[in-house]
């Protein structure tokens, strides 16, 4: 029954749905996107309710029933949010170059993941980060305040996602910004509230399917009816990149066919070499922010507790080894591709006729701006919903599974029942799924950039800790608490000046702190320094319990 | 392995960055050799043209910010309009107001017929601010340049230039229009410049290879030393 019900979803979703005329980019309630998104959202719910979670093992950890090519699908559809299916081409199309330091910072911090974590979580034997934090570091306070961070962290990744949902949601029925973010933030609460991970993880496969098969058709449609090479879109796109820097002049004739986009303009742009120039002055961007934002993506990538998460879940320790190498391949797939849209939103947008465009739905524009016939753009819509919802089911699992496990039973209620743990883990779902919905709504930064704030928080606080946690016998409980404060006071830091900054406020020193310190990469400063905090002070405190030593190096680094 | 990956990554930007050089674009040269002179009022009909065509270099980048394209149109319009006897530039002006007034109908249309006689109304309002643009500036028909200028004009006469604009004006065209290249960047590898291959496609190459090799040199490593796991 499960395998009919997953075979048939993949096949019928694209039956199911209904061809509709776009003739505007916003505005219009669009019939065929609308069906296809009902459909796939249908389809979850459905597969959600047949591998619903029986118990809190299945809640937490799918019960550890996934091979590692699903489990690498589901690592790639749990990292792949609307931050990778929108935000990314978004900030490309608006920054260029420096874009590039968020697709290199979110899949080189994979690497470390492997490299420093993957099979040493796996092999603690835990299943959530402050489960491992509370043991390691033998504190509860420790394992409060990183049950606190992983809420938060989530929170804030969460944030970004609502609002690509919000974005995908206003595109297809036409209706505003809040009630498209009210709107999808029930349905995701609904969702992940009755499937858990098990349920999730089921779909996060059949989600990974849809988000790259969505992702990658236009591409292939763009490339082939622009005359670049279409074959393999990915590297195709290079010429069009070069096209940007040295300028198209109209008309562009190809063929003797006249190259122009959906609403009649030539496919002609200026020469724009700060597209593709490094740190060009006209985006404002410098060096520095550049390598500020790669390294805290990367770091924070090995710090972010709902990805660290996944690998609690693989049946072998060497599974979970695969399976990062698997997920880090599944994504780099779509980061290969999300440039394109990129490149093609900017001269696709050239003529002035367009206007001002909205970068974080870009990825959509281009597909329609290219003239990709409707449906295939309401499946891309569809792809980038699927996209968000897949992350937010695993953040919202990370964030209650701290809340229920990590500080409801181990410090609230260490008496607690399963089947009450598991209720209040479906309260804090709904509690946190309303609040990162009402922060949503206030439309505080690019997608890409609210998700940022996420992997600089991780960085500061969860990463340091399992780094030197697994790696440094030595790191003791005051080391731990020691270098958390640190990595939670820049944090506050960064964040009380980046609202005060947004609510037009000044603080002193508000200009040196908004760059060097800023929301969106804190981490370069906040994560060394964390680091090197609880080194000094396990040096000057009293030395790690013996029993800790030996189950460090007979468990985690041991056969 | 760790040290490849830093290398790879961060020492690459530090090449760029050390390698790199200021290199203006062709309109920033074109625009500095008739800046004075279109300042000054002294400027021939080919050199305002030249002008016209380096400030429509710069709006046609997405990446402009209104403040700094509200400047831009200024310079623009007032090189036009204080070239054109009276009678040439009312026609100029209200074929301006004219494409404007079209641009808001077609961006106000809600259904299908009203999007089709509102694309048309542009269509007619565009043609004959083009052509007169080509009279005047005789650029080559349907060029972007004439598109670029025409969406730009302001609506209204601009007699003198702004101080504001004229002082702000080569700060905004140095900061548009001169870039950091190198021969890592004007390299061409794959169609793409090198440096943009590198870290958006070869890195993320590197980065699978690199975990591959990891995960199957520690099975191997595993294997030998008969660590069961």
């Amino acid at each position: 029954m499960k395998k009919i019900l997953t075979a048939f979803s993949l096949i019928a979703i694209p039956f199911l749905a209904n061809a509709s005329s776009l003739t505007q980019l916003e505005g219009s309630f669009k019939v065929g996107p609308a069906i296809i998104l009902l459909a796939i959202l249908a389809t979850f719910i459905l597969v959600g309710l047949v591998h619903r979670a029986k118990d809190t093992t299945d809640y937490y950890a799918a019960g550890r029933k996934i091979s590692v090519v699903s489990s690498g699908m589901a690592i790639g559809a749990n990292w792949m949010s609307a931050a990778s299916v929108l935000g990314m081409a978004g900030m490309m199309y608006l920054t260029g170059y420096n874009g590039l330091a968020y697709v290199v910072g979110w899949t080189g911090g994979y690497v470390l993941l492997l490299v420093l974590m993957a099979g040493q979580i796996r092999k603690y034997g835990k299943f959530t980060a402050p489960d491992f934090i509370g043991d390691r570091y033998y504190s509860q306070s420790l394992r409060g305040i990183s049950a606190v961070f992983t809420i938060l962290i989530s929170f804030a990744y969460c944030v970004g996602q609502f609002g690509g949902v919000g974005l995908m949601f206003k595109w297809i029925l036409g209706i505003n910004y809040m009630w498209s973010v009210i709107l999808g933030a029930a349905v995701v609460i609904f969702y992940t509230m009755i499937s858990g991970m098990i349920g999730a993880t089921k779909n996060m496969v059949i989600q990974y399917i849809i988000i790259i098969i969505t992702f990658l058709i236009p591409t292939f449609l763009l490339t082939y009816k622009y005359d670049y090479f279409w074959l393999l879109p990915q590297f195709g796109y290079g010429t069009i990149v070069s096209d940007i820097v040295q300028g198209i002049p109209a008309p562009n004739i190809s063929d003797g066919v006249a190259l122009i986009n959906a609403y009649g303009h030539n496919l002609a742009l200026m020469p724009s070499p700060e597209f593709a120039m490094p740190w060009d002055p006209a985006t404002g961007s410098t060096f520095f922010q550049w390598m500020a934002i790669c390294f805290s993506l990367m770091i924070g990538t090995a710090g972010l507790p709902h990805v660290l998460q996944r690998f609690y879940i693989t049946p072998t320790i060497k599974d979970a080894r695969l399976s990062c190498v698997w997920g880090l391949f599944f994504i780099c797939l779509l980061y290969w591709s999300a440039p394109i849209y990129s490149a093609f939103g900017k001269i696709l947008s050239a003529n002035p006729e367009v206007g001002n465009l909205a970068s974080d739905a870009i990825v959509i524009y281009t597909a329609q701006l290219g003239g990709i016939n409707p449906l295939i753009v309401g499946l891309l819509a569809a792809g980038a919903i699927s996209a968000a919802f897949s992350t937010i089911s695993g953040l919202l699992v990370a964030g209650s599974s701290a809340f229920a496990h990590d500080l409801y039973v181990k410090i609230i209620n260490p008496n607690a029942k399963p089947k009450s743990q598991l209720l209040v883990a479906r309260f804090g779902t709904i509690l946190m799924g309303v609040t990162v919905g009402i922060v949503a709504m206030f439309n505080l930064g690019m997608i890409a950039q609210l998700v940022a704030v996420a992997f600089s928080m991780a960085a500061c606080t969860i990463f340091p800790l399992f780094l030197l946690g697994i790696w440094w016998s030595g790191s003791n409980k005051a080391g731990g608490i020691a270098g958390m404060s640190v990595g939670v006071t820049l944090t506050v830091i960064s964040i009380v000046y980046f609202l005060v900054g947004k609510s037009g406020g000044s603080l002193p020193g508000q200009e040196f702190i908004t760059y060097w310190l800023n929301v969106w990469y804190f981490a370069w400063l906040g994560a060394p320094l964390a680091i090197v905090t609880n080194i000094v002070v396990s040096k000057l405190t009293k030395p790690t319990p013996i029993e800790i030593k030996k189950f460090l190096v007979e468990n985690v680094h041991g056969g | 392995m760790l040290i490849v990956w830093a290398v790879a990554v961060f020492g690459f930007q530090i090449l760029l960055l050390s390698l790199q050089k200021p290199t203006p674009e062709k309109s920033f040269i074109a625009y500095e050799s008739v800046w004075e002179k279109v300042k000054s009022g002294s400027a021939t009909a080919d050199e305002k043209k030249t002008f016209a065509a380096s400030i429509a270099a710069v709006l046609g980048k997405s990446t402009l910010k209104k403040d700094k394209k509200e400047i831009l149109a200024n310079a623009l319009s007032w090189n036009l309009y204080g070239s054109l006897d009276s009678s040439k530039k009312e026609n100029l002006l209200k074929s301006v107001q004219e494409l404007r007034t079209s641009t808001e109908n077609l961006g106000k249309s809600t259904t299908d017929d009203g999007y089709l006689q509102a694309k048309e109304s542009l269509n007619e309002s565009k043609k004959e601010l083009f052509s007169q643009l080509n009279d005047i500036y005789g650029f080559e028909s349907n060029s972007l340049e004439v598109n670029i200028i025409a969406f730009n004009l302001i609506s209204s006469d601009i007699q003198q230039l702004d101080e504001n604009v004229a002082t702000s004006l080569p700060a905004i065209m140095k900061l548009y229009l001169v870039h950091n290249q190198s021969f890592l960047t004007d390299t061409k590898f794959l169609g793409f410049p090198f440096h943009y291959f590198y870290t958006g496609e070869f890195l993320l190459i590197l980065f699978v290879l690199l975990s591959l090799i990891y995960s199957k040199r520690v099975e191997h490593l595993q294997k030998k030393l008969n660590i069961v796991e």
